[in-house]
């Protein structure tokens, strides 16, 4: 699967939508009908939960943090508002800080495989 | 006369056709990659990936399709291409690949026109059009910022139109600052997405840019040279593209520095002030086991001040703590938030240390989250499922009139004050001594929030319960200290009235009232704040 696919897999379980989320999709409107607040509890949640969709990808732990979606009023300057944004800074920790950072030994360990992915 | 007829008859052709032939959203078109000079990769809104198949008809290339395309250039000499129409396959359900009959190529910087038709999604079905998609071959970068905020020096370089390659394996960053024109900046790292994750196509025609430091003034991308694109030409940089500082978030939840300084008046008073604060520097990345790990947190409501009824409540709080979310969505409970951590509580003057550690558990009932925002939210998410093609805002929906929260947390705090202390009063003219006293205080918490339109009532009841007897020296008037000696219930309440000047939330005028008696001095709190709250 790719990032976006795999991605939209782990929102789609975590906001418990019936059909795969659009890649313009706002997350902080698809966690809506849910209850709890979206941020920070549900965001906290929502990383959590792509750390786990990406085994071994180190780079994910240093770069991606709930701290950067967007809510309208709890953290209106955060950079993740979509679908789209979150699986953009997933493919962005995995391909860069692996890459400038890591040997390539180390490297083929902690990316995951773009065919297999891991997306339950 | 026969115009009017000719053009009545044509209105109603189409009208009627729409009507029995209406265009399914089998492809709401998104965006555009020209992955080769023979080859357009289509981004739709939707899963592609069970469209149906026929096949090509092409004995020399027996493949199946979805569909057929015609590209021709928007401007003269005017050319028409055919094309087939295929799915991407593998990773890229969201994706169509548009292929030229062979022999036919693209040509650069050149515009041009793609309509698509589908294949019929069933047998006696019509075939599906897509609306006619505008394709520019001219490849030019938008730059942003790492969404990855923690690493303010990485950059993507995003040719949207044009697949990239770096056959040098190297780049050259030139930029301009306001203290320096076109220079070269130093780059740790450069790398095409699309070699890292292959066969993605979300991933084509981005680079990583890293840079060597964080740029502390804004610069203007003048040139990357290195990458080029399927014509063999490098990509240019608008005259708008920025790369700038990241801006610091703004939240008090998110903040790694948070001071809310609030000055106190009365008549026939010197002014006073209080400081709420909160420190928390994001020393340990990532979860773990699902907790989020912070090595230090330090809070404080402190302040000084001569009004003999307006008091802070001098607490002082330095620790750590680990912080998990539950989504049970079960036995009423709709998500959890546990807070196991060791703490640190002193007052301003530094003359009590209470070492204690700490849990909280903080419960979302079922139902009872339900402010205006939220329902504004589900709203939005009901349009947009309605009619996805529309692009949906929240101000299509109305502003609801009344919203309300509610949480409950449960707490317990145990320890005990380190050894015994001497306390001084304001003027050092008297002291006494503190003893060593152990703390067992449960607690309950409950928070509510009440939204009628713009204004707010936001209520937090703290009761502990001291199982322990607890003692603190508190100063009367004349400057003489007292050993005073707490045990059972004690309560803190903070009512807090706002109203919004703006529909967000973003401005709003608040009035704080604060009353009861928070630990570790236990001393009365009974203040009135008044003051402009701003969230951004």
């Amino acid at each position: 699967m790719s990032v976006f696919n795999t991605t939209a897999a782990v929102v789609k379980i975590w906001a418990r939508l019936q059909t795969s989320p659009a890649p313009d999709a706002r997350l902080e409107v698809l966690w809506s009908a849910n209850g709890g607040p979206f941020f920070p509890d549900a965001c906290r949640d929502l990383v959590k939960q792509i750390y786990a969709a990406f085994p071994g990808a180190s780079s994910l732990k240093n770069d991606l943090k709930y701290q950067q979606i967007k809510d309208t009023v709890a953290n209106s300057t955060g950079n993740i508002d979509t679908v789209d944004d979150l699986a953009d800074a997933v493919a962005e920790s995995l391909t860069t800080r692996e890459v400038v950072f890591l040997t390539p030994a180390t490297r083929a360990v902690a990316l995951p495989s773009p065919k297999k992915g891991a997306a339950k | 006369m026969i115009q009017r007829i000719v053009l009545l008859a044509l209105l109603f052709f189409a009208l009627t056709a729409a009507d029995i032939y209406p265009l399914a959203a089998q492809c709401t078109f998104m965006s555009y990659k020209v992955l080769a000079v023979d080859k357009i990769g289509v981004r739709c809104k939707e899963s592609v990936a069970n469209l149906p198949e026929v096949s090509d008809r092409d004995p020399q290339n027996p493949k199946t399709k979805v569909g057929d395309a015609i590209i021709t250039t928007v401007s003269s000499p005017y050319v028409t291409i055919r094309a087939n129409v295929r799915l991407a396959g593998g990773a890229n359900a969201n994706w169509l690949s548009v292929e030229l009959i062979s022999g036919n190529k693209l040509q650069s910087a050149t515009k041009y026109s793609v309509a698509i038709t589908l294949a019929p999604s069933a047998l006696g079905q019509p075939e599906t059009s897509i609306p006619a998609i505008s394709i520019d071959t001219t490849s030019s970068y938008t730059v942003n910022p790492a969404k990855s905020a923690s690493d303010p020096i990485l950059f993507s370089f995003r040719s949207a139109t044009v697949a990239l390659s770096n056959p040098a394996g190297k780049c050259t960053l030139m930029v301009t600052t306001l203290l320096a024109r076109s220079h070269q900046v130093p780059v740790r790292g450069c790398v095409l997405r699309d070699q890292i994750l292959p066969d993605d196509w979300d991933e084509i025609g981005i680079v990583n840019v890293t840079l060597e430091s964080s740029p502390v003034l804004q610069m203007l991308p003048d040139s990357l040279t290195g990458p080029i694109d399927v014509f063999a030409m490098t990509p240019t940089i608008p005259k708008t593209a920025r790369m700038s500082p990241l801006k610091p978030p703004a939240s008090k939840d998110v903040a790694t520095w948070y001071f809310n300084l609030t000055f106190l008046g009365a008549s026939g008073s010197s002014p006073a002030w209080t400081l709420d604060g909160k420190v928390v520097p994001r020393l340990v990345p990532g979860l773990y086991g699902g907790f989020e790990i912070n090595p230090f947190v330090g809070s404080a409501n402190v302040g000084q001040g001569s009004i003999s009824t307006a008091k802070y409540t001098d607490t002082i709080d330095l620790g750590s703590n680990a912080i998990r979310t539950f989504e049970p969505q079960r036995n009423g409970i709709d998500s959890w938030v546990l807070t196991p951590g060791i703490t640190a509580e002193s007052d301003k003057e530094f003359d009590t240390w209470n070492m204690l550690g700490t849990i909280d558990a903080k419960f979302n009932l079922r139902g009872s989250y339900n402010p205006e925002l939220r329902q504004q939210l589900e709203s939005l998410a009901a349009l947009i499922r309605s009619d996805p093609t529309r692009s949906w805002t929240i101000n299509d929906v109305a502003i609801p009139r009344f919203g309300y929260l509610f949480d409950v947390h449960t707490m317990l705090e145990t320890g005990k004050k380190v050894s015994d202390s001497t306390v001084q009063n304001s003027n050092k003219s008297a002291s006494l001594t503190l003893p060593e006293y152990s703390i067992l205080r449960p607690a309950v918490q409950l928070h509510g929030l009440l939204q009628l339109y713009r204004v707010s009532a936001d209520c937090v009841m703290t009761g502990r319960y001291l199982a322990l007897t607890e003692d603190s020296v508190l100063e009367h008037k004349d400057k003489s200290l007292y050993l005073y000696k707490f045990h059972g219930w004690k309560a803190y309440n903070m009512v807090t009235g706002a109203y919004q000047i703006d529909p967000i939330g973003h401005w709003a005028l608040s009035i704080t009232y604060n009353n009861g008696f928070a630990p570790p001095k236990y001393s009365r709190a009974n203040s009135v704040q008044v003051g402009l709250l701003v969230k951004y």
